[in-house]
Order: structure tokens, then C-alpha cells, then sequence
């Protein structure tokens, strides 16, 4: 399933396929939920648009519930492009400030109360926002990135409708609580469980797709990214071999380490930036600037990208790039990095930790490995959804930034969490998942 | 661990000996505890084999299950034990007080609300077990028990069940009293041992830090704080000791059974007294720490808990809390658990400069001074109402980790004080940060002297937790499609069905 080799296999098909059995699933009315299990930049949000665009034809009056006002503005915007003659319904919350690109929108009402969007055919808004809703009900709700959304949550708004597609990424990060609590593992109605996998626990006829192409990743990524992170379902990378590439504008004077990175990176798709093996604080500033430094040198030699969509190449800009942490005190620290450089684009390049880069899509993406330079490897550090968010932002290339000795920390720390009873085994394991990225690692080393 | 509690364990290990963490104590503490320290049997999870219990340091009362694998034994000690405890709450329930509320309903609390303090987490667990194996008891039918087990049982759970919740003083353990105060030079683990964590904050007259935790560690010198009780001493002691108890009762001796049951006692009260010295040791120390302001309103909120809990269970339809929470009351626990750890971390916060330093070091609370000042500024409201709205500029050296428009408080300035951040400038080492004063001002034209900071002043300013609304979720009969469908669901059972599911199998084993 996994396979990277592309004879006889057409993704746009294979796509199509799929995403005319979700629309099937959706018109027959004997299903209560459909799911759709998206893998990395599926096209999770053109199913969306286009699902919502079919039930208003349906003559429904479908409502989308996203999980952050980032996303739901991002939402807002494909939908009033994809039906121009569809009334939008932006619902907020009074301290919302709109947005430029919203405001530009003809065909859309932003509102604070459902009453004012009567007119509206579709109305879109964060989870929170409906949870504060009452005495209305629709006949459809799109809940996207639902994975990442908490049953709890679920339970606040399932009453306003009937029927529910549910999309999201299985692989990225699961909801969590701040509250160590154990009272509630092995029920199928667990709180702190995402809304997906209880809803699927009560209901258990529901069908489930999986988008097979990833649109998002190049051929270099996809297979390790599916083995790593989707042992089971598997996808294919969309674009074929050789669409995608990256290359310098200006030579490197002289060699260093960092311009060696680049160019495996550029070449390959992946490097390991391998730093010396020592115990540090994650707040280690060797690597912090390392990863700081990598950015600044790439965009000062200037890099050109193919790909489907420039197929006569572009040059990439901070805007491109995306720097992906564990810590939110790693974040600040390369941002204060970035910007001792002096460079007029340093604030431009996304700096952020794993769960603010959910759901977005960079051309490269540099991440310094979660586990990098640790004593312990706990399961926050190991969780799978952290490292598999990180490594699959990117379109062209990923570069991870770590200390040597991941492969020893994890030989000598394999998981030890307590099993339940009536908890299922999670796949992917996080430590497994790890092993695999780091073998495909292994073969793009660089050391600094 | 931030950087401050992380040097906090540091100095305490280089001075040997413990360094307050906080500058206030932050729980209520009740003049009159009552102090539990429960042991259970090894082997069979949840067996209770004895309990030392009291209200003083001088009277304690010891009650022992001579076989706690015999269910009439163990419930007769639940018997014995429920009276203690529930004379000791009925003691909490003398005084009422009406509450002014503005809703038609008058509304009344208890003017105290019970405080049981056990060793450790462990011995909350044994008391949740014990709640567990007490609350479902019927006082009819077969194998009945007496009225005050089932009671027991309940009130049990329902003190457990607010010892999960933050900031409540219902249920505590000792060793997270003290290691919330206190910071020593040992691990996380460690401090679990209640004699090893006072051998750090008060070693025991004419011994240093170092010989009382070495003596901490030995189970001859220091037995365990419970409920497990040190394998070598169940071994030699306390297995010969339980089957010479045995022997006696099935031959019938009178005198045999008299002396087996006080060799029993003995070498129970031998376990267990230590710990009990140390208990009343450490609540000393804990009542000459202050206790931090905030913790009266949380008291009262236990006050409210506690009457509302105790009105339930006289209202004649009290039932026994289910084994498992459905999923309408699994989420709104949840709400409520994240809600009180939100308040009570916030709480610790503005009352406790220690614990604000805790948050500055991680960037999420700043301190410094106020270098420019803009006192007269008016902003005009939507409704073209002239409001002040002063902005200052505070520099600050800590690592500000705030975005532009977090609403902030302050404890430095007069309550009510309420600001909002406008921008966060780097300057070298410091940053600027430019603050809007949008409370806390008066109603007048012109902001109350003393509300608006001044240049020079010190201020300190956190996030202010602010108002959430309260979550809605479907009433518990009408579990919605995602969430229904599981037939064991407490909350769908009818009553009937949810009698026989209570039933167990259980009886005299010997």
C-alpha cells in the first residue's frame, strides 16, 4: 500500500474515487456520521468546501465547525471562492476582529449571533463559538480537524445536528488535559479522548474513508511518512517524480557544514543536521542557532523551487519556511535568533511548536527532533503525532536538526507506559514511528 | 520544573535543608483535623486491616480487622470506623448560615466543612477503595450491614472525589502539604515518604539531615506511612500473628482469641504510631506557615460543596455515586476539574510573590518598573462615551512570553486594577511593554488617585484568568447518538437495574 512506485497508478483517479464514495456515503440518508480519515495535505479542506457545496444543493442548510478562528477564516474564504453564489455565514465571537481577506469576501455575513445569518446557506464556526449556541438545529455538520477537537467538546454541540461528516488527520496530535486524572481510561465515553474515536466506539456501523493521495508531500516523503505514521492505511504522494525540485541561485563561497546540509536536503528531500552527541536543556543554544542559522543561509543563497504549481521555478522567501520546535521556549529562542541575524525577513519565517503548525503547509520546513540531546525519552517527546506533524509540513524538503544519539536514547528507553484494560494498543507507537524516521534519516546524515 | 522551583531543590541540597517553595501556605487548614492513617492487607487490593484515627494528638483510637479476608470482619471495622467518621462530620454540621443571594431561593452553608488528612496519595487511594467497598451495601436482605457502612461509603467517595479537584481542603494528603511549601534535595519520589520529607524540613532533635533520612529509610526504625506495610514485618510479625487469631477463633477459646487480638493491636500501634507523631509534627509546622488570603474564599466554596453533598444526602433519594461516571458527568467533572486548577493556579499566583516568580521565569508573568507614563489618555467607547484609558510603559527583564491584548491583573495595585497589553518591545536584554489601564479606575471622568501607576512605581502584572462561561452539556438522561449506546452507562440504568448491577458476590469465606 505504501509503495512509491507510481506505475499504474493514477493519484487524481485514485482521489476521485475516493472522494465520489464520501459523497455517496453523505446522500444516503441511513448514515448517521461518515468519517474521513485525511493522511498529510490530502485535500482535506477541498472535500470540505466541495461536501458542503453538495449538501446545500441537497437543499440542506449545513453548518462547518472548525477548531480555531485561523482555520475557520481559512474555510471562509475557499468556500465563498469555490460557490459564488452561496451566502457564507461567519459566525464569531464578539471579540473577533475580522480579518482583510475576510472582509474582502461579497457573498459573506459575519455575525455573532445564528439569528442574524438566516440568510446564510452555510455557517461556519469555531467549535467553541457553537458550543454557545442553543434552540437551533441543522440537518448537517462538517466538523473539521475533528481528531484534534475533545469529546467533551463533542457533547457541547452534537445537539445542534442531525447528522455529521467528520474529517480530520488521525496522525497528528491528540487532544490532551491539564488534569492528571485516571478515572475516566477504558471508557468509551472517556472526556479527554478526541470526539472521533468515541463517537466511532457508540457507533460502530459508521463508514470510514481514507483520502489515498497526499497532494501536500513529494515523492521523497510520502512512503516514510505513511510507514512512519499510517502503518496501516498508507497513501501515495500525488505528484510524481521529478516535478519537484530545489536549487540554489548563488554558489556557496567556501564549504560549510550548513551549505553541505542544504544540499542534501535539496537533493533528497530529507537531511540530519547531526550536531556533536552531548546531555543538553533543551533550550541548548548550539542547536537553536543551528536551526536559525540553516534558514538564514538558505535564503541568503537564495533557493528556486519547481514544482506543479511554478513549473518554471520561484524563488522561495521567508514566507516559505517554517521552523518547527517541541517547546514554546524553543520557539522564542529561535525567534530571538533569527532576529539577532538582523536579516528584514527574520519575523517573517513561521516559528512555532508542533501543535501551532497543525493543519499548515510549508516549502521547507526545519525541525529540531524532539528528542534531541535528552537524557529520557518521556512520552510527551515520543508521542508519534508530534514528530509526524513536524515532518510532514513540507512540499519540497525537511531538515531535522538534532544532537547524535537518538537511535541510543531510544534503544535504552522503549516505552514503559502502563497498559488499561479496554484501552486499545495505539498505533502508531511513538517509539516505533521514531525508529523508522530515524533509519530514513540515517541515509541523509550530515554532521556538523 | 521551571527555573525556580528547579533552584529552589538545588539550594536544598546544597544547604541540606529544605527551602520554602512558597511564601504562604495556600490550604485551608481546619482547627480541628482529623487525622487518618489507613493500613490495608497485602495481597488482596483494598483490604482494610487497620485504621489510627483521631481528632488529637493525644487521642487516637485504633481499630484493627483481625482477618481482613473475613467480609463480616471487614465490615464490622467499616462499621466502627463509619461511626468516628461520621460523628466527626455530623461535628461539622452544627451551624448553618444564611448567604445574601440575589435569587428568590435562600440559600444557607455550613459555617465549617470537614478535614481529613491521611500520610500520603496512597492512603487517598485506600480510603477510595474502602468508599468503594462500603457504598453499595444494603441494610436488608441477605448479608446486611449496618446503616452507618453504606453512609460511610458514600461520604468517603464524595471526599475523595473533591480531593481530585484543586484548591479543595476536604481530603489531604501530608507529603503534598508539604512539598507544595516546602523543596527538598530529593527526588519527586522520595518526598512520597512522609518521614523522609520531614527528616528534610524538621529532622528529629539531635539528628542531622542526612542520619534522619537515613533512619527515614529503614522500615524498623521508621515503619511505612501506609497503607502498605513493609513485607518483612507482614513475614515475621504480622502472618504468624493473623494465624495464631485464626487457630483461637475456630477452636473457640475465649482467652486464646483475647491475647492473639492484643498481640494484633500491638504490633499495629507498633507500625503505626510513628507516623501518627510525625502527622501531628507536620501539621504544627504547616499551621506556623501563613496562610495565603485566597484560601478563606476556597474554604467557603468547600463550605458550599460540603453542604450541598450533605442537603443531598438527607433529602431521603440519595443514591450511592456510580462505579463509573456516564458520559455527561464524566464531562462536566472534567470541566470542573480544569476550571479549579486554571482558579487555583491563578489564585497561588496573585497571593504568592514565590510562586509569581515561578511564572516570571517562564515568561508568563512579568514584574518591573514604570518608565513612561501617559496618565490623561481618553479613549471614546463605541456608545461615544470619554473613558479614561491611562497607558503605561513597565521595563522589564524577564522573558515576557505574553501576546498584544492579554487581559492582565495586578496584585500591587488596588483591587480591581485591570489592564491589557498593547505591545512588547525587545530592548537589548529588557523589553518594553506598554500596558492600557481599562479597570479599576473609578466610575468618574478622572481615574481614582492611586489606580493608574505611576513612573518609577514597581508593578507587577499576571494574565488574568477571567470570567469563562460555564459549559452546557445535554442533561444526563438524554445522551446524545455520539456519546449513548453503552448499556452499563450508570445514567441510562433505570434504578432497579442499577440495584442488581450494585450486588455483588460476597460472604463469610472461612
Amino acid at each position: 500500500m505504501t509503495t512509491n512506485d507510481h506505475t499504474g497508478f493514477d493519484p487524481a483517479a485514485a482521489a476521485d474515487v475516493a472522494t465520489t464514495a464520501i459523497l455517496a456515503d453523505l446522500a444516503d440518508a441511513a448514515n448517521r456520521a461518515v468519517v474521513v480519515d485525511s493522511p498529510p495535505g490530502a485535500g482535506k479542506s477541498t472535500l470540505v468546501v466541495r461536501a458542503a457545496g453538495d449538501l446545500v444543493e441537497g437543499d440542506e442548510r449545513p453548518i462547518i465547525v472548525a477548531q480555531t478562528n485561523n482555520q475557520v477564516d481559512d474555510l471562509v474564504v475557499r468556500l465563498a471562492e469555490a460557490h459564488p453564489d452561496i451566502t457564507i455565514g461567519r459566525l464569531s465571537a464578539s471579540s473577533y476582529t475580522t480579518p482583510p481577506t475576510v472582509d474582502a469576501l461579497a457573498n459573506t455575513i459575519v455575525a455573532t449571533r445564528v439569528a442574524d445569518l438566516a440568510g446564510c446557506r452555510i455557517v461556519v464556526g469555531t467549535s467553541a463559538k457553537w458550543a454557545t449556541v442553543r434552540d437551533e438545529t441543522f440537518g448537517w455538520a462538517i466538523l473539521d480537524e475533528s481528531y484534534q477537537m475533545r469529546s467533551d467538546m463533542l457533547l457541547q454541540i452534537v445537539e445542534r445536528f442531525d447528522r455529521g461528516l467528520f474529517v480530520g488527520d488521525p496522525g497528528q496530535l491528540d487532544p490532551f488535559t491539564v488534569v492528571g486524572t485516571e478515572r475516566w481510561i477504558g471508557l468509551p465515553h472517556d472526556p479527554t479522548q478526541n470526539g472521533v474515536t468515541v463517537m466511532l466506539e457508540h457507533n460502530p456501523g459508521t463508514p470510514v474513508h481514507r483520502l489515498p493521495v497526499s497532494w501536500r508531500l513529494p515523492t521523497t516523503a510520502a512512503p516514510t511518512v505513511a510507514r512512519a505514521f499510517y502503518p496501516f492505511a498508507g497513501f501515495n504522494a500525488g505528484i510524481g517524480e521529478g516535478v519537484r525540485a530545489l536549487e540554489f541561485r548563488s554558489a556557496g563561497f567556501g564549504s560549510s557544514v550548513l551549505d553541505e546540509t542544504l544540499a542534501m536536503a535539496f537533493a533528497t528531500g530529507w537531511a540530519l543536521h547531526e550536531l556533536p552527541r552531548r546531555h543538553v536543556p533543551r533550550t541548548d543554544s548550539e542547536t537553536i542557532q543551528a536551526t536559525a542559522d540553516l534558514a538564514v543561509r538558505l535564503l541568503d543563497r537564495g533557493a528556486i523551487a519547481t514544482c506543479e504549481r511554478h513549473r518554471d521555478g520561484r524563488v522561495l522567501d521567508a514566507g516559505d519556511i517554517a521552523i518547527g520546535v517541541a517547546h514554546r521556549d524553543q520557539a522564542d529562542l529561535v525567534r530571538a535568533a533569527l532576529a539577532r541575524t538582523g536579516r528584514p525577513y527574520a519575523g517573517q519565517v513561521a516559528v512555532d511548536t508542533a501543535n501551532r503548525l497543525q493543519g499548515r503547509e510549508f516549502e521547507v520546513v526545519i525541525v529540531v527532533h524532539p528528542l534531541s540531546g535528552r537524557r529520557d525519552a518521556t512520552a510527551f517527546h515520543l508521542e508519534a503525532g508530534r514528530l509526524c506533524v513536524l515532518t510532514s509540513r513540507h512540499r519540497q524538503a525537511c531538515i531535522v536538526v538534532a544532537r547524535e544519539g537518538i537511535t541510543d536514547l531510544l534503544d535504552s528507553h522503549p516505552s514503559t507506559d502502563a497498559v488499561h484494560l479496554s484501552v486499545p494498543a495505539k498505533f502508531p507507537d511513538g517509539w516505533e514511528a521514531n525508529q523508522v524516521v530515524l533509519a530514513k534519516l540515517a541515509r541523509h546524515r550530515v554532521a556538523a | 520544573m521551571s527555573r525556580v522551583s528547579a533552584l529552589a531543590h538545588l539550594e536544598a541540597m546544597e544547604a541540606m535543608e529544605a527551602m520554602p517553595l512558597t511564601r504562604f501556605r495556600h490550604r485551608h487548614l481546619s482547627d480541628r483535623p482529623l487525622v487518618v492513617i489507613p493500613l490495608t492487607m497485602a495481597g488482596e487490593a483494598g483490604t482494610p486491616l487497620a485504621v489510627l484515627v483521631g481528632e488529637s494528638r493525644r487521642s487516637s483510637t485504633l481499630l484493627v480487622v483481625g482477618q481482613p479476608r473475613n467480609r463480616d470482619q471487614r465490615f464490622a471495622f467499616a462499621a466502627e470506623f463509619g461511626r468516628i467518621v461520621m460523628g466527626y462530620i455530623d461535628s461539622c454540621r452544627q451551624d448553618r448560615l444564611e448567604i445574601p443571594s440575589r435569587g428568590e431561593e435562600r440559600r444557607s452553608r455550613y459555617t465549617s466543612a470537614p478535614q481529613i488528612l491521611v500520610p500520603n496519595n496512597g492512603g487517598i487511594k485506600a480510603l477510595s477503595d474502602l468508599g468503594r467497598m462500603c457504598r453499595f451495601r444494603r441494610t436488608d436482605g441477605p448479608y446486611p450491614v449496618p446503616a452507618v457502612v453504606p453512609e460511610l461509603g458514600k461520604w468517603l467517595t464524595f471526599l475523595v472525589e473533591t480531593a481530585e479537584q484543586a484548591g479543595t481542603s476536604m481530603l489531604l494528603p501530608m507529603t503534598g502539604l508539604l512539598g507544595e511549601h516546602w523543596a527538598t534535595g530529593q527526588s519527586a519520589l522520595e518526598d512520597q515518604n512522609l518521614a523522609s520529607l520531614m527528616a528534610w524540613i524538621s529532622p528529629p532533635d539531635g539528628l542531622t539531615v542526612q542520619e534522619a533520612m537515613a533512619d527515614a529509610e529503614n522500615p524498623e526504625l521508621c515503619p511505612p506511612a501506609g497503607p502498605a506495610t513493609s513485607p518483612q514485618f507482614d513475614n515475621t510479625y504480622l502472618a504468624p500473628a493473623m494465624r495464631r487469631f485464626d487457630t483461637a477463633r475456630a477452636t473457640g477459646n475465649e482467652q486464646a482469641l483475647a491475647e492473639a487480638q492484643a498481640d494484633l493491636r500491638g504490633l499495629l500501634s507498633e507500625q503505626l504510631n510513628p507516623t501518627w507523631r510525625l502527622m501531628w509534627t507536620a501539621l504544627a509546622l504547616l499551621r506556623g506557615v501563613d496562610e495565603a488570603p485566597r484560601a478563606a474564599a476556597r474554604f467557603e466554596r468547600d463550605c458550599d460543596s460540603f453542604t450541598d453533598y450533605s442537603d443531598y444526602q438527607d433529602s431521603g433519594d440519595a443514591r450511592p455515586q456510580p462505579k463509573r461516571d456516564g458520559a455527561i458527568r464524566a464531562a462536566r467533572r472534567l470541566s470542573r476539574l480544569e476550571r479549579a486548577l486554571a482558579d487555583f493556579e491563578a489564585d497561588m499566583a496573585f497571593d504568592d510573590p514565590y510562586v509569581r516568580a515561578d511564572q516570571r521565569s517562564l515568561g508568563e508573568a512579568f514584574a518591573g518598573t514604570v518608565v513612561a507614563a501617559e496618565p490623561d489618555r481618553v479613549d471614546i467607547t463605541a456608545s461615544n462615551r470619554r473613558v479614561p484609558r491611562p497607558r503605561v510603559t513597565v521595563r522589564t527583564l524577564d522573558p515576557v512570553r505574553l501576546v498584544d491584548d492579554t487581559k492582565l491583573i495586578s496584585p500591587t495595585m488596588p483591587p480591581g486594577h485591570k489592564a491589557e497589553i498593547v505591545s512588547i518591545v525587545r530592548d537589548g536584554d529588557a523589553s518594553l511593554i506598554m500596558v492600557e489601564v481599562t479597570g479599576g479606575m473609578g466610575r468618574a471622568r478622572v481615574p481614582r488617585p492611586g489606580t493608574v501607576p505611576v513612573v518609577e512605581q514597581h508593578i507587577d502584572y499576571l494574565p488574568d484568568p477571567g470570567w469563562r462561561p460555564t459549559p452546557v452539556f445535554p442533561e444526563a438522561d438524554q445522551i446524545p447518538w455520539t456519546h449513548a449506546g453503552d448499556p452499563e452507562d450508570s445514567e441510562t440504568m433505570d434504578p432497579v437495574a442499577a440495584g442488581q448491577a450494585a450486588t455483588e458476590e460476597w460472604g463469610d469465606d472461612n
